[in-house]
């Protein structure tokens, strides 16, 4: 194969990324026409039309070169890069649609917004399709950097400067760490490249101190940014003081990017399972019973959305262990492989509910009201009612109640962690997901049973709940993702052919 | 290996002694008389204007944050550069190619910095140039003096014609 | 002691006690200072492991570029004179632990030794030593995975550099 088809085939394998950079290179050069005047209406067009337009050229991409690693090894294509990719694109696009409404009725609407979700985007992309740690980190810090300018986007905002340094310092510490592992990797490994980290751990490299601290550096690091217990307190902080269009962007697309390049990781060092797999079980059940015992006791939907996050976290984690099953006999195969179908469906339910509740309270937001405890949903149902009762849906699915998306995801996460024979991790799960329940369903309460405190909408129209808001962007993020929530909790086959990952 | 920087080492430790010296020396030769206007801070002869300890204004990070990005850029640099004169000319076209694709989306960096004025000065109204006028109007008449004569104050004619 | 041991002494010993000095310093300034200290004696000590690329980066970006940030951020806060900082016992032994467990950590993975494998590439690395010119090999080898980073490492600077003004500039 001649030099110029390489290269021709390395580029079309992450294409989508070239699309984010080239769109946000557009916005950032067209700043300055894009700031004011009639100009300002692009910017959001634009930023939907590069996260719209990586997804498009994502699907019609062919699977023929899946498997082969692009860039000499640097990076590779496969499922389970296109199943997450899938899914964090289309979060991002929904999210870039509740930040346009957002951020125009809160005065924010910057073209630079746009431009750093798309890089943000193409970092998290990165890191599903790193085939070496050096990408891996350069991904993470891509997606990072942006999450934290977007969580301190609300300049003027005391709580929103707050989010950004408090979620860049601990951001830091973990990217540190991570590094410090990376390095303790090249140690054992004299490689950072995937392929040879899993040789290396086949010779016993995680039997030997260094590998050992090297594999536990790499899980903390992912722990942080993934928000797991105990490496979760930034969490409750970010999501209250960031604009709720950026909570909305940062928690799906780090969990999402995090996520998948977590079990990429332990997938790669599933021959060491024994020095890492007892601290993510340990990771995971912890996560499960705080964030769920927590967010119990929070008034601001918000914060409770943030430990609920950790909760979701610890589900997450119950697929990640699963990686570590993938050597123990054919049916530990069969569960690493259900563990990894299950959380990318897992976090595209949690994603469309995610970004769905917060595309409500961004709606509820006005320029001089930010729409974030459970007193501002209260009669939400009779005042608007179907903003409220797709509040209602997006709690369902993210407790997990049957025929919505969320329980899907968290029965085929289940499902793989018992075939794994995993009872403990499977237990706690049934569990902690039975106590979630009840904080879901005292939002509910707040909308459907208890009497607004609002104003009811006077006749003439002029209340503060008569502001027909269907058509903006909000509205059909929202009306997305409540299709999607019923829709793939009755028919979760229809997405199985984007979605099935396979080894 | 490591003999080549013996030069190098020479050349760190005769700096240092000739700093060294400077200073020890002068403390030691130096005739010391302190009074209250030699302990005041040296400022061109002029009496100081308040104190020395103000907050810069937040340009100053800015502009410093722009230094270590291109920085890092030039980092980048120094490699490419000595690779490049070994190259063939194939291999300088290739080369030539990547480090065209690195400096074009750092030049974007540049013309969007460029494009929101983050490197102006002083043309935007805001409070730190606000607050620099307000400094300047609250600014005492120059004083000139001596340790013998304390400070004085020049006739008001003598300060417009200098 | 072989020359190479002295210069490790040589450069190590100060290096501690300026890093030490770092976070014991009152005026933050001063602080600043001896981290540009330790910076340099870093650079020297990557320079004795024949680094020589790396080092001319350490004085290059971080004893000259960050270094400038640092200063710039102490008199953006006008933090005036000597400052006490006291910090909480707690927040001090929470310090001391994480400092202690990680320089244990690396202590002990280097004392285990536990198979530091010169892989293929450290061996060539090591014949060439790390000037630029065995980095640039290295980094613009289009058959190693380097390349590719490399171009990403544009962006996400290109990141940084929007970041930072959309974080710091007065008026958008």
């Amino acid at each position: 194969m001649g030099a110029p088809t390489q290269a021709i085939r390395d580029l079309s394998g992450i294409l989508p990324i070239l699309v984010l950079w080239g769109v946000a290179l557009v916005i950032l050069l067209g700043a300055p026409l894009l700031r004011r005047g009639p100009g300002s209406r692009l910017a959001a067009p634009l930023g939907g039309a590069g996260a719209l337009g990586a997804l498009l050229v994502l699907l019609r991409g062919s699977s023929d070169g899946f498997g082969d690693t692009l860039f000499a090894g640097a990076a590779l294509t496969d499922t389970l890069y296109s199943s997450g990719a899938f899914v964090l694109l289309l979060g991002g696009f929904l999210s870039v649609l509740v930040a346009q409404t957002y951020l125009r009725s809160r005065d924010l609407e910057k073209p630079e917004y746009y431009a750093i979700m798309l890089l943000s985007l193409s970092g998290a992309l990165l890191m599903m399709q790193a085939n070496d740690l050096i990408v891996l980190f350069l991904g993470l810090e891509l997606m990072s950097f942006g999450l934290y300018v977007l969580a301190g986007f609300a300049r003027t905002d005391a709580k929103s400067d707050e989010a950004a340094l408090k979620y860049f310092l601990l951001g830091a510490l973990a990217s540190a760490l991570m590094l410090y592992g990376i390095m303790l990797t090249y140690g054992v490994a004299a490689s950072t490249e995937l392929s040879n980290v899993q040789s290396a751990v086949a010779r016993g490299a995680l039997k030997e101190p260094m590998g050992i601290a090297a594999a536990l550096l790499l899980v903390i690091g992912l722990c942080f940014k993934i928000a797991a217990v105990p490496f979760h307190q930034w969490s409750p902080d970010v999501y209250e003081g960031a604009p709720t269009s950026a909570t909305a962007f940062l928690a799906t697309t780090a969990k999402i990017g995090a996520i998948v390049a977590f079990l990429r990781v332990c997938d790669t060092i599933a021959g060491g399972y024994h020095t890492w797999l007892p601290a993510i079980r340990a990771i995971a059940i912890l996560s499960m019973i705080v964030g769920n015992l927590i967010a119990i006791a929070q008034t601001n939907v918000k914060r409770m959305l943030a430990y609920s996050g950790v909760a979701h976290a610890g589900y997450l984690l119950v697929a990640v262990a699963c990686m570590g099953f993938r050597l123990m006999g054919t049916k530990g195969t069969q569960a690493s492989i259900l563990a990894m179908t299950g959380a990318v469906f897992y976090l595209l339910a949690y994603a469309l509910a995610l970004i769905g509740a917060f595309g409500v309270l961004a709606y509820l937001s006005s320029r001089d009201k930010d729409a974030q405890t459970l007193n501002d949903l209260r009669g939400l149902a009779s005042s608007q009612p179907a903003v409220g009762y797709a509040m209602v849906l997006f709690m369902l699915s993210l407790a997990g109640i049957p025929a919505t998306a969320g329980f899907i995801g968290k029965w085929q996460v289940f499902y793989a962690v018992l075939t794994g024979g995993d009872v403990a991790l499977a237990v706690t799960m049934a569990l902690t997901s039975a106590m979630g329940v009840y904080y879901y369903l005292r939002v509910v309460w707040y909308i459907v049973f208890e009497e607004s405190a609002a104003p009811k909408p006077s006749p003439t129209g002029h209340g503060v709940e008569a502001r027909p808001r269907a058509m903006t962007g909000v509205g059909a993020a929202i009306t997305i993702c409540c299709i999607a929530t019923i829709g793939l909790g009755i028919l979760p086959a229809a997405i199985s052919s984007f979605l099935t990952v396979v080894r | 290996m490591l003999g080549r920087y013996i030069p190098l080492l020479v050349a760190v430790v005769i700096a240092a002694i000739i700093a060294g010296a400077m200073v020890v020396g002068s403390l030691i030769l130096g005739p010391k008389k302190p009074t209250r206007f030699k302990e005041t801070t040296y400022e061109c002869g002029m009496t100081p204007v308040g104190s020395a300890r103000d907050r810069f204004p937040i340009r100053f990070y800015l502009v410093a944050m722009l230094f270590i990005i291109f920085d890092v850029e030039t980092v980048f640099l120094y490699p490419w550069a000595v690779t490049f004169e070994l190259g063939s000319r194939a291999e300088r076209m290739f080369l030539l190619t990547e480090m065209g694709i690195f400096v074009g989306i750092l030049l974007i960096a540049y013309f969007y910095v460029v494009g929101t004025g983050s490197l102006e000065w002083g043309t935007e109204d805001d409070a730190s140039s606000k607050a620099l006028g307000k400094a300047k109007a609250a600014r005492p008449p120059i004083r000139f003096g001596n340790e013998n004569s304390g400070p004085v104050s020049l006739p008001s004619g003598a300060r417009k014609a200098a | 002691m072989r020359p190479g041991v002295l210069i490790f002494w040589l450069l190590a010993v100060p290096m501690v006690a300026c890093a030490l000095l770092v976070i014991t310093s009152r005026n933050p300034l001063r602080s600043a200072l001896f981290l540009v200290a330790h910076m340099l004696l870093l650079a020297g000590m990557f320079l004795s492991l024949s680094a020589q690329y790396v080092a001319a980066v350490q004085v290059v970006v971080y004893a000259g570029a960050i270094m400038v940030l640092f200063v710039f951020v102490i008199m953006l806060l006008n933090l005036g004179g000597a400052q006490k900082m006291d910090a909480a016992g707690l927040g001090w032994a929470l310090g001391i632990a994480m400092s202690l467990g990680l320089a244990a950590l690396f202590v002990g993975t280097g004392v285990w030794k536990s198979g530091l494998h010169a892989g293929k590439a450290t061996a060539k690395t090591l014949a060439q030593g790390g000037t630029a010119q065995a980095v640039g090999f290295a980094l613009f080898d289009p058959e190693l995975p380097w390349l590719f980073p490399f171009e990403v490492a544009s962006i996400v600077l290109l990141m940084a550099a929007v970041g930072a003004i959309v974080l710091a500039k007065r008026k958008l």
